[in-house]
């Protein structure tokens, strides 16, 4: 299964989306903040990346933004993951250099769909 | 259609209204997302285990979050919060929360208050319009029901009081239908006297006849 990298600082949601998807045979490392999450994409490489956009230190903006110009980085699909969902979030997100979005509350099994598109995709490659 | 271009603290104004709103939904949302989350988690579990005892309540928490983030959906849609904040052109961005009848159901209705200069977020909760029309609606009835019972008694002076005139008001439960109903009661006394009456003036009348005749048999008898 997946190495799934992610970026959440809020703890109960990082706790809740990484047993779930832990149950769904994927491993799942964990950043806090927009910066750990760049740094640990650089450094470990997952398959995917699932980014909060509302980040302390980085934002999920920026933080996408650096991904995607870092060589080593840029192929790593992203989900944006917002609350706001205010009209535009999703273009500002894609526009970052996001792959995907996806708005909390997560709908768990439309999120797995995304993730699972998204890696067929990367396998394909 | 008005081209001119709003001043930057007006379009700045509208902006900051649609992001207070959009941090609302974001501080409402958040924990609906654990609880939400946390619940379907333990249903995923409850459910390989065959825990069928928990399953059942462990969904209405689940439906439960569910509703209660349509409802903020609803309330706080960002398409909405943002066509208002564009029509708000440094107008009050106004959000009337509409109860249904059931008292459950929420829809939302943002509009811009061009009256007002300030900006600011005002959230009116149309349950309270609800409560004062039908306030007024009952004042309104009330007085009406005073009319008829003044009328009514205009009526039993002139002795053109009918019965139909009370009929909705001798209904009512308070102090007014009480009045109406004595003024039923009062006609009805003067209706009965003045029936008495006219049998005891029919009675007088039989009585003088009579009398009249008798004094007339008597003088023919005497002239005879």
């Amino acid at each position: 299964m997946a190495k799934i990298l992610l970026v959440e600082d809020n703890d109960l949601n990082r706790d809740m989306l990484s047993r779930r998807l832990e149950r769904r045979g994927h491993r799942v490392i964990i950043a806090l903040d927009g910066e750990q999450g760049v740094a640990l994409a650089q450094a470990d490489r997952p398959d995917l990346i699932l980014m909060d956009m509302s980040l302390p230190v980085l934002d999920g903006w920026e933080a996408a933004r650096q991904l995607k110009a870092a060589p080593a980085t840029q192929a790593i699909p992203i989900i944006a993951l917002t609350a706001h969902a205010m009209v535009g979030d999703r273009e500002k997100a894609i526009e970052a250099g996001c792959d995907d979005y996806d708005i909390k509350p997560v709908e768990f099994q439309r999120l797995v769909d995304k993730i699972d598109a998204l890696l067929n995709k990367a396998a394909a490659r | 259609m008005n081209d001119e271009k709003e001043p930057p603290g007006v379009q700045q104004e509208a902006t900051e209204s649609g992001r207070s709103l959009a941090n609302i939904r974001h501080t409402l949302r958040t924990p609906l997302n654990h609880i939400i989350g946390y619940s379907e988690m333990l249903l995923e579990e409850a459910d390989e285990r065959g825990l069928e005892s928990s399953i059942d309540d462990i969904r209405k928490i689940h439906a439960a979050g569910k509703r209660l983030l349509a409802c903020i959906d609803e309330l706080l849609d960002p398409e909405t919060i943002d066509k208002a904040s564009a029509q708000g052109s440094g107008g009050a961005t106004t959000i009337g929360l509409f109860r249904e009848a059931d008292g459950d159901a929420l829809s939302a209705t943002i509009g811009a208050d061009s009256s007002s200069k300030s900006g600011r977020i005002l959230i009116v909760d149309d349950g309270a319009c609800l409560e004062e029309k039908r306030l007024r609606d009952q004042e309104v009835s009330y007085l009406n029901d005073v009319v008829r019972v003044t009328s009514a008694a205009a009526a039993i002076a002139t002795a053109g009081f009918r019965a139909e005139m009370l009929v909705d008001v001798v209904k009512r439960p308070d102090e007014l239908g009480q009045l109406a109903r004595v003024f039923e009661r009062m006609a009805g006394e003067v209706a009965a006297r003045e029936e008495q009456l006219k049998q005891q003036i029919q009675v007088l009348r039989i009585e003088i006849d009579q009398a009249k005749k008798a004094q007339q048999v008597c003088e023919i008898t005497d002239t005879e």
